[in-house]
């Protein structure tokens, strides 16, 4: 029997598949749509014939009894892009289903079989969902249990179920399972995502407390673009691929991309510590240095983890901590963190 | 008239600017009527938890999608 990673993020979707030779297969794509009304066939015909990337197709999807079609993933954003009368529509929302999409559902499911195409039937597959966040309301459950549906809903190429079997695992803990294994899988996981940032301690494997909080990277677009006086957010979701942590830079965008930052790390090592101090007496005792692992999307500026130790050692938590440790590819993580949690469950 | 209000539970949310108050009260409420005094307290309605509803994923539709990195 085989096992799947599934990370379903915000921003993206990440499947994590285990290959000869111990190498790991991610299969990614954007976890955004666009809706086209279908009253232009001409245009329909070549966006079919047009290639997002060598030997694949845009993937575009017809439901002609409905008169409409939808584009996914890369290309939507390309679209989006490049046509502003074309809104761009996320199936999620700080972190869970986002209630406003009617057709999200669907649209995710659709995403879903296709990234983990190539299943086996009764093959495994463990996926990430987020803790409830503490300063928002949100339903993780809800969210993961449809989730779970669509994985089941799965079918192989001859149209029968593929009988997968699906299990859920916090997003932060699956980072603890990627990266510290030589640490008896214990430590603090962060995953800062688009919709949230998604926290979990856990000793030798198991959780000691996990939550969530609901402001991360698109929390930083839309803070930073009010605060520069800007309408839309895809200015400041640019000049982010810029960002310098380190740097105090001149120019205002930057600054307020900065600042926010400072929020939201401040938050979260707030969240952290009165996490530790509530358990202090009951779950979370260690002797050792917790090395904390940081990781998702909205971590990747330069500068990030020196921003987030910088915090951190003002914040003198309860816990002695050992190292800060960002991946390599902080996009892959969570992915394969619930890689090896399948392998581990089989 | 009520003539009793407990504030049973106050909750305020605030999202993108918009601002919801819910509030649940017990109201008692004492009627006068040829001398006898009737009271009547209402008692806090439950809300029924909304069961889930998971809608129908078999696949309608197949699509090619992602992007495929090996390390």
């Amino acid at each position: 029997m085989g096992s799947f990673g599934l990370d379903i993020g915000t921003y993206n979707i990440v499947t994590a598949k285990r290959l000869e030779e111990n190498k790991i297969a991610y299969k990614t794509e954007i976890n955004a749509f666009i809706e086209l009304r279908m009253e232009n066939p001409a245009m329909f015909n070549m966006m079919r014939q047009t290639e997002i990337r060598p030997g694949q197709k845009v993937p575009l999807i017809e439901f002609e009894e409905e008169n409409v079609a939808y584009c996914m993933g890369e290309a939507a954003v390309a679209v989006a892009y490049a046509m502003p009368q074309v809104e761009l529509k996320r199936p999620m929302k700080d972190g869970c289903l986002n209630p406003k999409e009617q057709n999200a559902q669907q649209i995710m499911s659709l995403m879903i079989h296709g990234l983990i195409e190539g299943a086996k039937p009764g093959d495994t597959v463990f996926y990430s969902v987020p803790a409830n966040a503490i300063n928002e309301e949100t339903d993780a459950d809800y969210h993961a249990k449809v989730i779970e549906a669509i994985i089941k809903a799965a079918e192989d190429e001859q149209g029968q179920p593929l009988q997968l079997k699906t299990f859920p695992i916090n997003e932060g803990l699956a980072l603890v399972y990627a990266e510290l294994a030589e640490k008896s899988w214990t430590g603090i996981g962060i995953s800062f995502g688009a919709g949230m940032v998604n926290i979990c301690y856990a000793i030798f494997g198991a959780p000691v407390f996990e939550f969530s909080l609901v402001n991360s990277g698109d929390w930083i677009d839309k803070m930073a673009s009010k605060a520069i006086g800007e309408e839309t957010t895809a200015f400041v979701n640019q000049e982010k691929l810029k960002t310098d942590l380190t740097v105090d830079s001149q120019e205002l965008v930057q600054r307020a991309i900065k600042s926010q930052y400072e929020i939201m790390i401040g938050k979260t090592v707030y969240g952290i510590k009165k996490g530790l101090e509530s358990n202090a007496n009951k779950k979370a005792r260690s002797n050792s240095p917790i090395d904390i692992v940081i990781s998702g999307g909205t971590s990747s500026p330069n500068g990030f983890p020196e921003m987030f130790e910088s915090i951190l050692t003002q914040s003198k938590l309860p816990i002695q901590v050992g190292r800060v440790i960002r991946p390599k590819d902080p996009l892959y993580s969570v992915a394969r963190g619930c890689l090896v949690a399948a392998e581990n469950a089989i | 008239m009520p003539q009793l209000i407990k504030p049973q539970s106050t909750k305020v949310v605030t999202k993108d600017g918009e601002c919801h108050v819910s509030i649940s009260l017990e109201l008692t409420i004492n009627v006068k009527s040829d001398g006898k005094t009737v009271s009547i307290v209402g008692s806090e309605v439950e809300e029924a938890k909304p069961n889930w509803t998971i809608q129908d994923f078999s696949p309608r539709k197949k699509v090619k999608f992602g992007k495929t990195i090996e390390e």
